[in-house]
């Protein structure tokens, strides 16, 4: 048993946990950046972007978003595009995500467009 | 105990008492004993399947509002086919719904033959691991901890549900025409069994293991002490499986006191497996990390 565990631990990808943490993103938490075209959320496993929800507000209240959506190779980062270019000024980022495993967590950050 | 959480366990015990009594029929008893005991486990099987069904389609309405942490969400068709079409957790929903649909319709019929129910309800078992933390990984590693985990479930289905028709075959074993064959089912049971709890145990480290990523799980986290408590549990029912194997079934041709404890302390570890059953479903809602 303990050879098998061993095995197995040879062969682990990195470590998986079972619900979805935002691990980093892109802008990233408070800085201040150019205007994005569109938001990056990493998480530390995979979700689903059909019921995962991001939303942005700004200097004139609610940012319109494009439809999220993960690329098949990175299952773990959730695409947003920004419909129009954003004006300099601060801005949070609220999300809600739902991991392939069916937990949801949610969180927000800030960062600033000059 | 959330409903969420109460609804999965209703639903993992019932397809694992199908699951395992039907076996048991199928493959440990022969034809007299199986005919005996199919009939008279009928309502018992049908009672459960039917729970199986409407479990899973409360679990779908649960889990719905969960993911969008608003109640009314159980009732909303537009949640419902969201969530039913556009994750990962709604496709396996709606596959076993459709098996525990099959599983009720088999068990409803003429009774169903205990082969058939026993592969539908294996099949429902089996798609428990299409949700929840064993769909963590992809590639190769993920069929790993998916196929591990659908064993795992079929081995507590195997040793929970067949104590119910093992408990009947004692019964029946005291005295009268069935004797031989009750005799012939616990033996064949009792046997598989020590594979079927190792391989239990085995399939239980390996998923902790995958869950895990391979580290060790932090202490003091909800998580752990609920999965200590549960292997607690486990221990204690196999230590009782030991004693009703190797202390009381070679005194039951000379101790009438050794058939009633075997019959007790195999209910008692009926119990105990339920009470794993829903430590696991708590589990299953926590967060490892």
């Amino acid at each position: 048993m303990k050879s098998l565990v061993l095995t197995l631990a040879l062969l682990a990808a990195p470590p998986a946990f079972a619900h979805a943490h935002l691990e980093n993103s892109t802008p990233a938490a408070g800085t201040t950046v150019a205007a994005p075209a569109e938001l990056r959320l990493a998480f530390s496993e995979g979700v689903e972007p059909r019921v995962s929800k991001v939303a942005l507000t700004g200097p004139g209240g609610a940012v319109a978003l494009g439809a999220a959506s993960v690329e098949a190779s990175h299952p773990d980062v959730l695409v947003v595009p920004i419909a129009k270019p954003l004006a300099p000024g601060a801005y949070t980022v609220k999300w809600r995500a739902v991991s392939v495993d069916s937990h949801a967590t949610q969180g927000s950050f800030a960062f600033t467009v000059k | 105990m959330t409903a969420l959480a109460l609804c999965r366990f209703a639903h993992i015990l019932a397809a694992m008492l199908v699951f395992g009594a039907s076996a048991f029929l199928w493959l440990d008893a022969p034809d007299d004993l199986r005919r005996a005991l199919t009939a008279k486990l009928r309502s018992f099987q049908t009672a459960a399947a039917f729970l199986a069904l409407a479990t899973a389609a409360l679990w779908l309405a649960l889990q719905t509002a969960a993911i969008a942490d608003d109640g009314s969400a159980a009732t909303d068709p537009a949640a419902l086919s969201a969530i039913l079409f556009d994750t990962g957790f709604g496709r396996a929903s709606a596959l076993r719904l459709a098996l525990t649909a099959a599983l009720a319709l088999a068990v409803s019929r003429s009774g169903g033959a205990p082969p058939r129910i026993a592969v539908l309800s294996a099949l429902v078992l089996a798609s428990l691991a299409l949700v929840g933390h064993a769909v963590l990984q992809t590639g190769p590693l993920g069929l790993l901890h998916r196929a591990n985990h659908a064993l795992h479930l079929l081995c507590a289905g195997a040793w929970v549900g067949g104590l119910i028709p093992f408990v009947l075959s004692l019964a029946a074993g005291r005295r009268g025409a069935l004797r031989h064959s009750a005799v012939a089912a616990m033996t064949r049971f009792s046997l598989s069994g020590h594979f079927v709890v190792a391989a239990l145990v085995a399939t239980g480290l390996v998923d902790v293991a995958l869950t895990s990523g391979f580290d060790l799980l932090p202490p003091g986290t909800a998580y752990r002490e609920w999965l200590d408590l549960k292997i607690g549990v486990v221990a204690g029912m196999i230590a009782l499986a030991l004693v009703n194997r190797y202390a009381l079934v070679p005194h039951l041709r000379t101790r009438a006191k050794a058939y009633a404890g075997l019959i007790a302390l195999s209910l008692v570890n009926v119990a105990l497996g339920t009470l794993v059953v829903a430590l696991s479903s708590v589990v299953a809602g926590l967060d490892p990390a």
